[in-house]
């Protein structure tokens, strides 16, 4: 049994990671008749499509789900608590049921005062018998309006697994490129091709792919790329193979003249540092561009930023829809910051070639040497770690995994075996690691990892001259697949939308590429959410009052917020989003809780409160009847009906658009 | 047009007027008595006869048009029409206007002015025929009447023997073909026992001056078809306007700009810190900036064309030298003992300035007059030499770069560039050259009966020599436009805002609540579309406020004793940017960017008469943040003042035109003749308190480079509060004066003033309280006195205002808080702007009444009994600590406090970071003190914090539930 072998291996305790102060939010635990699996999570709450599994090693039906975790209180907290979904559930607390029943609209506790301190929370979920399963649990208090318990206030009660590393890492390492599994067809990520070798005679210098296969690991720390090299015959090896790599693809490629000094004026607005470091080692745990020199023939760095997933679908270097030019600035900047340069490679292509079929080169690169059959695993899991995950240095491939990491590999392998649906539902918080969203992004109450790091810039130059110095912060991730519409996030992710949401920042939201897809999915199901949400301007709800309520009569939104082409009447020191676009990108019911409290959701926004959060009065007691929700809702008409411009004229602002320096 | 003027041109005007009666002003006879020539009888002409130079209406209905004897005189917008009438028994007739010939029919266009004493229509004589009907005869059968009609803009007024009957306002949405256009006369034949008679029949163009101001404005608009919302645009702003004026040319901006308008569109800009014309154009002011048109880069500046203007410098030969004798060149004023601007006179529409030079003191005007050569700029001067005359010297004008200087061989003409010069008056001066200066040496002979030189400088583009320009009367003296013997004479300052606006005081029901807010609604519609951001206020007496604008203007606000008709009442306009008020001694000061102002009202018409100069010593420079915040008087009847410096166009980071007196509070002495500044190191303290024994000086402050977060400052004489590009000292600070307490975004993100509690007809009477602009909130501060450091934190007062939270007063006798507020930059507020009270309903306030910090620990003390239970119940209370980075970042992240982050902190002076680290402060144990209200909480962890949040759920012995937040601040930690 699965289970037993999960609890046998003993489990990673999620309060007691190494960064106490990371959030662990919550686990979930799946079961089906024979597999349980424990996932740590963010929230109460997930969605799981028809047909689909909540996660590997469960199976599609007659599953159910149990949510655990510790609510921290600061204070005695007097809160409601909601319960929202499909199916039914059981809610309780310190292990009394509070609320229990078929899940719809109005599952709801009165009052509760709960004490301070912990509160152990369990939530078991019974999803419906057909159609997609969903829940949430909501809380709504005396100064916040109903809401998720946010996850800096949870933390894990019980230890999870280790499939979901264990996933990561087989996905990183491409196991599956030999050793092929059913599960493929069912998690979006665990097939990832890595970059094709078939033009890297015009790309890659051969010493530097000679250097690289002798030991991947000096050059990059964290690569997946195997050491497949090792013996006497190692130097020679890798210099054969080397000279058959860049022997695909021949000439050079005509690269734009880069500037180096806008390169870096670029590289510090793109916010390169917050993955990146120059040096070959740095504090910060970042991916060294130390090599990148050494690596790239002329004009190759530029090609692969204009177009990272050309050769490579998942790479994880995101799109930043960069101009000829700019790339070529930055390949610029990165050869006057970097060491060394490219030199060639002797060898025999041939022997290269033969080489590299042996050593199964084309089952996770494109190139000239044909992929191989499958190798089934080898059964008996932990035992036996043989082969890829042998501890022995001079066997190859060695791809340097812990002991931890070996066992997590084996367990998932053992789940990816019953697994026999799509599922999901994980995949946002692997993604969101292996992405690093979170070295630009907050989240969660933590700061972005790369806050604060900086090329050494003028200010003055990273100032466009047609913009004011506004606020730069980038949004936080907390509430992603509860804020954003669904079209509208994969746009975002997938770096295809055509209108900047933030024009005035410096940042750049980039592309990512294959990931774009089922992260998106993913993200919703993390929040429970319905797959889309539109705005709909309700009867009662009155865009005329909206629009009033908007301009400035009303609550003067536009003096921040522009409107379709016209730009904020008079933002100063923070910009915001042009409402032209918040109907398609925001859900209605994140936009009520930004409206009611924008300072609980993001502390430091410039955004004014227009409601009191204790009695839930608009600040306009003269319209609507100090109703803040219908005030809301007729400003949300508006937005429904299109947020059409208009102001620009009625009040005679100067329309030319300040952030558009196109 | 000068009346003067007027006169002198007659004769060659009224040849003009005959063929174009679009010159405005002079009267037009329809009917001379003696035929119907000009006239056009539709329908039945017979009806219209011509009797003893009268005409006879009586017949079939009819109407006869007035076409003019060319047939085009077709076109009256705003006019006055007068005929004599006479009705016999039983007649109907009437007078159409803003019509149109139609063949037959009553007319279809235009309004009818109805005749009728006796005839059975019970519409009588004057009414707009079914639209404003009068039913009550103002005249009888038999006599001559006199019947007038006035259309100015959308005023229509009808009257007979100058008794005004209709007195209306078109609606602006007025729909359908009967309504205001442009349009002819016709006089009515309505049936054949009507017989009325007409004579005497003319009617002339309305100019602008002609009309009421509240006219003037609505034909302003009607015409130029101005958005609504544009409202710099459709704001009256008086006759004058001061404000930093950038000028054409290279003309001087005017740090502190004062700007004429004058008639037929000429703007006279004097700077009262250099007393020179800045400039002289045809045209106005583009309404740029943030008061204006909320623009962060610039100010107003002249559009239009260039007649005249001087360079940097001053206006007057001060010291025996052209030089700039200011030590604070180029913002301040100039030395007070060589020239000292004294203030503006408003006589009427126009405006008499007056300063002094050495020891003569100088009264100057500025008008237009026209004629059909061209227009003339008249400035006229009247000296009263008093020392040493024969060293006067006036800089009249400058040349730009590509214009020439010529002074004609009399030296009583000259020319700079296209514009020529000559002087009117005193003989013996003369133009004279001096580098690009165009020169007027004033001649000493006195020529006034009181002792005085009168000179006048002629200017004009148009053409006209200067010997045609010297040759009208000599200048009329200045100081009998205002004075009778030695005083200002009451009945020459006439009011030009006579109009109230009366509304009702909204006095709340008292409820459960323990304060309740009374409203008294602002006049956001008001005749002159002034925009109503109310910036400060003060109580002149216990009847009356007054209120200033951010838009220059001040107001009276009458009734506040009854609290049920108040009376609004505009009493001046035109000042800078005024942020601040305070009544002393009865009188009103009030705040501009360029000065404090006193205003006087000479005749008590509720109209400011003398705009005295009361302290300009403060520097002035054109940036938008460069504001002027608060008015307070100190119980020696000195003034205080806030001063912002100013931040670049984004917000982040200063600009270079730098002053000492930026990001200061600022004494003004009590004779307005000394300045000081008091406190260093602000950025934009909107708002200021001083405590009722003078000894305490506080300020808020907002967010930005240098300072972390909103603060409340508990300031002393000398202190730097800490932005050091602010701190206006030889040795940059390392270190500043320690804040009362820090502020959370949530709670204050931009302050407003403070207020003590003077009140004993309020609860907590001697507290302070703290207004945050940016959430419209109240905040009762709470503090305590550690090691010789003042700290504490504040509560928030549970009321809802309309707008946000800028300036507070306790009123004289009714003792509630009254709170102004406005809607000008980033806040959370209703409206434009509020003007309220907030009253106690005589309940118990349930809250914390103070923070004491200890060694292991704080104590809170309530207003109340409380629980024991609940309040020893460590669950009750949750405490949160945080710290700020002080640096030259904007803002400031949210650090650990009690494990700092030194790297972090580091990081924080380079960069903008977000982080928000809060550190729980661990309540090991609450305990009830003897006293029943106070507790006291130990704290695991205790040490001096930047910012602290309690929160606490308890009952009161009574089982009122109390839940608070209290955000407070500790530097230093008392003994247990």
């Amino acid at each position: 049994m699965l289970s037993a072998i999960l609890l046998a291996i003993g489990l990673n305790l999620g309060s007691n990671s190494a960064e106490p102060k990371t959030p662990s939010g919550v686990t979930v635990s799946f079961a089906d008749e024979t597999n349980q699996r424990i996932m740590p999570t963010r929230l109460f709450a997930a969605r799981v499509e028809a047909g689909e599994s909540p996660a590997i090693g469960i199976a599609p039906t007659g599953w159910s789900g149990k949510f655990s975790g510790t609510l921290n209180l600061p204070i005695r907290t007097r809160a409601e608590l909601a319960l929202r979904g499909t199916g039914s559930a059981v809610l309780s607390i310190d292990d009394e049921v509070v609320l229990e029943g078929a899940l719809g609209t109005d599952l709801q506790t009165k009052q509760l005062r709960l004490n301070k301190g912990e509160r152990s929370v369990r939530l078991e979920w019974t999803p419906p018998s057909e159609g997609p399963a969903w829940i949430r649990l909501l809380w709504d208090g005396r100064d916040f309006t109903l809401e998720p318990i946010p996850t800096q206030q949870l933390t894990a009660a019980e230890p999870h697994d280790n499939i979901e590393h264990g996933l990561e890492l087989i996905a990183e390492h491409r196991c599956t490129a030999c050793h092929a599994s059913q599960a493929s067809t069912f998690i979006s990520d665990l097939d990832r091709p890595a970059g094709s070798l078939r033009d890297a005679g015009q790309r890659l210098h051969g010493r530097w792919v000679q250097e690289w296969l002798l030991d991947p690991s000096a050059h990059r720390a964290d690569t997946a790329m195997p050491a497949l090299l090792a013996g006497p015959n190692a130097e020679q090896d890798a210099a054969d193979l080397a000279a058959w790599v860049v022997s695909m693809g021949s000439g050079t490629l005509q690269g734009t003249q880069g500037r180096p000094e806008d390169g870096k004026v670029l590289a510090a607005k793109l916010q390169c540092l917050n993955c990146h470091v120059l040096e070959p080692e740095d504090d910060y745990d970042g991916i060294s561009l130390a090599g990148v020199s050494q690596k790239y023939q002329p004009g190759a760095m530029a090609d692969f930023l204009r177009a990272p997933h050309s050769r490579s679908p998942w790479s994880k270097m995101p799109d930043f829809r960069l101009s000829e030019q700019e790339a070529a600035d930055l390949e610029a900047f990165l050869r006057e910051a970097t060491p060394g340069q490219g030199a060639g490679v002797t060898g025999d292509v041939v022997r290269g070639e033969e080489l590299a079929t042996a050593l199964r080169c084309g089952n996770c690169h494109q190139s000239d040497a044909p992929p191989m059959p499958s190798v089934p695993l080898p059964t008996g899991t932990q035992e036996s770690m043989g082969g890829c995950l042998a501890n022995d240095a001079s066997s190859t491939p060695d791809f340097r995994l812990s002991d931890v990491e070996q066992t997590a590999i084996n367990q998932t392998f053992e789940a990816l075996a019953s697994t026999t649906a799509p599922t999901n539902f994980g995949l946002a918080a692997r993604a969101i690691n292996s992405l690093r969203c979170t070295s630009c992004h907050a989240r969660d109450g933590q700061a972005s990892l790369g806050e604060g790091r900086t090329l050494d810039v003028d200010p003055a130059l990273l100032a466009d001259p047609h913009a004011p110095e506004v606020d730069q912060t980038l949004p936080h991730l907390d509430g992603t697949g509860e804020k954003l519409r669904t079209e509208h996030l994969l746009k975002t992710l997938a770096g295809t939308r055509t209108e900047e949401v933030r024009p005035w920042m410096h940042a750049r939201m980039p592309g990512f590429g294959a990931w774009a897809a089922p992260l998106t999915t993913s993200l919703v199901a993390e929040h429970g959410m319905p797959q889309d949400e539109a705005f709909v301007a309700t009867d009662e709800a009155d865009a005329a009052v909206g629009r009033m309520l908007v301009g400035l009569e009303g609550y003067g939104c536009i003096t921040c917020h522009g409107v379709g082409d016209e730009p904020p009447m008079a933002a100063f020191e923070a910009v915001g989003v042009n409402f032209a676009q918040s109907a398609e990108r925001l859900r209605p019911g994140w936009y009520h809780r930004w409206m009611d409290d924008p300072l609980r959701i993001t502390p430091s926004t410039r955004m004014p409160r227009y409601a009191d959060p204790v009695t839930g009065k608009a600040v306009r007691p003269d319209i609507l009847g100090g109703n803040a929700t219908a005030q809301f809702d007729a400003i949300a008409a508006w937005l429904a009906n299109g947020a059409q411009p208009g102001f620009a004229d009625e009040y005679d602002f100067d329309d030319e658009d300040e952030y558009d320096d196109e | 047009m000068t009346q003067r003027n007027n006169s002198m041109h007659h004769a060659s005007l009224s040849v003009v007027l005959l063929s174009s009666a679009a010159m405005a002003g002079d009267w037009v006879t329809l009917f001379d008595g003696t035929s119907l020539d000009g006239w056009r009888a539709a329908e039945n002409p017979k009806a219209f006869t011509v009797k003893n130079e009268t005409l006879v209406v009586n017949g079939e209905r009819g109407h006869l048009f007035w076409s003019g004897k060319d047939g085009k005189d077709r076109k009256w917008d705003d006019f006055e029409f007068e005929a004599m009438v006479r009705t016999q028994p039983g007649a109907n007739s009437g007078v159409f206007f803003h019509t149109k010939f139609q063949k037959a029919g009553w007319p279809d266009v235009g309004y009818e002015c109805q005749v009728n004493a006796t005839h059975g229509d019970s519409i009588k004589t004057c009414s707009l025929y079914g639209i404003v009907n009068n039913n009550m005869p103002p005249h009888v059968d038999g006599d001559w009447v006199k019947l007038r009609i006035r259309v100015a803009g959308r005023h229509i007024q009808t009257s007979i023997d100058n008794q005004v009957v209709i007195d209306w306002w078109e609606p602006k949405d007025r729909k359908g073909s009967k309504k205001l256009s442009t349009g002819t006369f016709a006089i009515q034949a309505h049936d054949p026992k009507s017989v009325v008679e007409y004579k005497f029949i003319k009617a002339r163009h309305l100019d602008p001056k002609d009309m009421t101001r509240a006219e003037r404005l609505d034909v302003r608009l009607s015409n130029e078809d101005v958005p609504e919302k544009e409202w710099w645009n459709r704001m009256d702003h008086g006759p004058f306007v001061s404000c930093a004026t950038g000028y054409p040319m290279d003309y001087a901006t005017a740090n502190k700009g004062l700007n004429l308008f004058l008639d037929n569109g000429w703007v006279a800009s004097f700077d009262t810190g250099l007393l020179r014309v800045g400039a002289v154009w045809q045209g106005g002011l583009d309404w740029e900036g943030v008061s204006y048109n909320g623009s962060h880069g610039g100010h107003p500046g002249a559009v239009g064309t260039p007649i005249y203007g001087s360079l940097e410098g001053p206006g007057w030969k001060v010291n025996g030298s052209w030089e700039d004798p200011r030590p604070s060149k180029p913002w301040g004023p100039l030395p007070a003992e060589m020239a000292r601007w004294g203030g503006l006179m408003r006589v009427g529409e126009e405006s008499i300035l007056n300063y002094t030079v050495g020891q003569a003191r100088v009264l100057e005007h500025h008008g237009v007059e026209q004629s059909e050569a061209g227009n003339v700029l008249v400035r006229t001067l009247e000296v009263f030499p008093a020392a040493t005359p024969e060293s006067m010297h006036v800089r009249v004008a400058d040349a730009t770069r590509d214009q020439r200087i010529k002074v004609l061989s009399d030296g009583r003409g000259a020319r700079v560039g296209d514009t020529r010069f000559a002087i009117r008056g005193s003989d013996g001066s003369t133009f004279d050259i001096s580098g690009t200066s165009l020169v007027l040496n004033l001649d000493p002979t006195v020529d006034g009966p009181s002792g005085s030189i009168m000179v006048a400088i002629a200017a004009t583009r148009d053409g006209i020599k200067p010997s045609v320009l010297a040759s009208a009367a000599p200048p009329k003296r200045l100081f009998t436009r205002m004075f009778a013997g030695s005083k200002p004479d009451p009945a020459l300052f006439p009011a030009i805002y006579p109009e109230e606006i009366i509304v009702q005081a909204n006095v709340a029901e008292n409820g459960d609540d323990t304060f309740v807010v009374d409203d008294i609604p602002v006049p956001f519609e008001n005749p002159w579309n002034s925009y109503m951001r109310i910036g400060g206020f003060d109580f002149v007496d216990d009847d009356t406020a007054a209120v200033c604008t951010w838009n220059g203007d001040v107001w009276l606000v009458e009734g506040l004793r009854e609290m049920g008709e108040i009376r609004w009442k505009r009493f001046a306009s035109g000042l800078f940017e005024t942020l601040g008020l305070a009544v002393r001694d009865g009188q009103i000061f009030v705040h501009g960017k360029d000065q404090i102002t006193r205003l006087i009202d000479f005749n008590n018409d509720g109209e400011a008469d003398l705009y005295d100069n009361f302290c300009n010593l403060v520097n002035t420079t054109p940036s938008f943040h460069d504001f002027a915040f608060d008015l307070q008087v100190d119980g020696e009847g000195n003034f205080w003042f806030g001063k912002a410096g100013p931040v670049r166009g984004g917000g982040r980071g200063f600009e270079d035109s730098l002053n000492e007196h930026h990001g200061t509070v600022i004494k003004v002495d009590k004779t307005g003749r000394d300045l000081e500044v008091f406190s260093t190191g602000l950025r934009a303290p909107n708002g200021i308190g001083i405590s009722p024994d003078g000894q305490v000086v506080t300020a808020g402050d907002n967010e930005g480079t240098w300072v972390p977060h909103c603060k409340l400052h508990w300031m002393s004489q000398g202190s730097f509060q800490g932005v050091v590009p602010l701190a206006h000292r030889s040795e940059t600070p390392t270190d500043y004066n320690k804040p009362l307490c820090w502020f959370p975004m949530s709670v204050d993100n931009s302050s407003g003033g403070q207020t003590w509690v003077t009140s004993t007809k309020w609860p907590w009477t001697g507290e302070l309280l703290h207004l945050s602009y940016g959430q419209s909130s109240i905040y009762r501060v709470m503090k305590e006195e550690v090691n010789g450091q003042v700290q504490g934190g504040v509560f928030r007062v549970p009321v809802q205002l309309g707008s946000s939270a800028m300036r507070g007063r306790f009123h004289p006798t009714d003792g509630q808080l009254w709170v102004c507020g406005l809607k000008g930059w980033q806040t959370n507020a209703a409206r434009l702007a509020a003007f309220q009270r907030v009253r106690w309903t005589g309940r118990t306030p349930k809250n914390p009444t103070s923070i004491t910090a200890v060694e292991d620990g704080i104590k809170i003390s309530f207003s109340v009994k409380l629980d024991q239970e609940l309040a020893e119940d460590t669950g009750s209370w949750a405490v949160n600590c945080w710290d700020y980075v002080w640096g030259p970042m904007y803002g400031s992240p949210e650090v650990s406090a009690l494990n700092p982050d030194v790297e972090q902190i580091e990081l924080a002076k380079k960069k903008e970071i977000r982080v928000e680290e809060h550190d729980e402060m661990v309540v090991e144990s609450a305990t009830l003190l003897d006293d029943g209200k106070t507790v006291h909480l130990k704290l695991k962890n205790m040490q001096p914090v930047m910012q602290m949040h309690v929160q606490c759920d308890l009952e009161s012995t009574d089982g009122d539930v109390i839940i608070t937040d209290i955000w407070n601040t500790i530097h230093e930690l008392g003994t247990n």
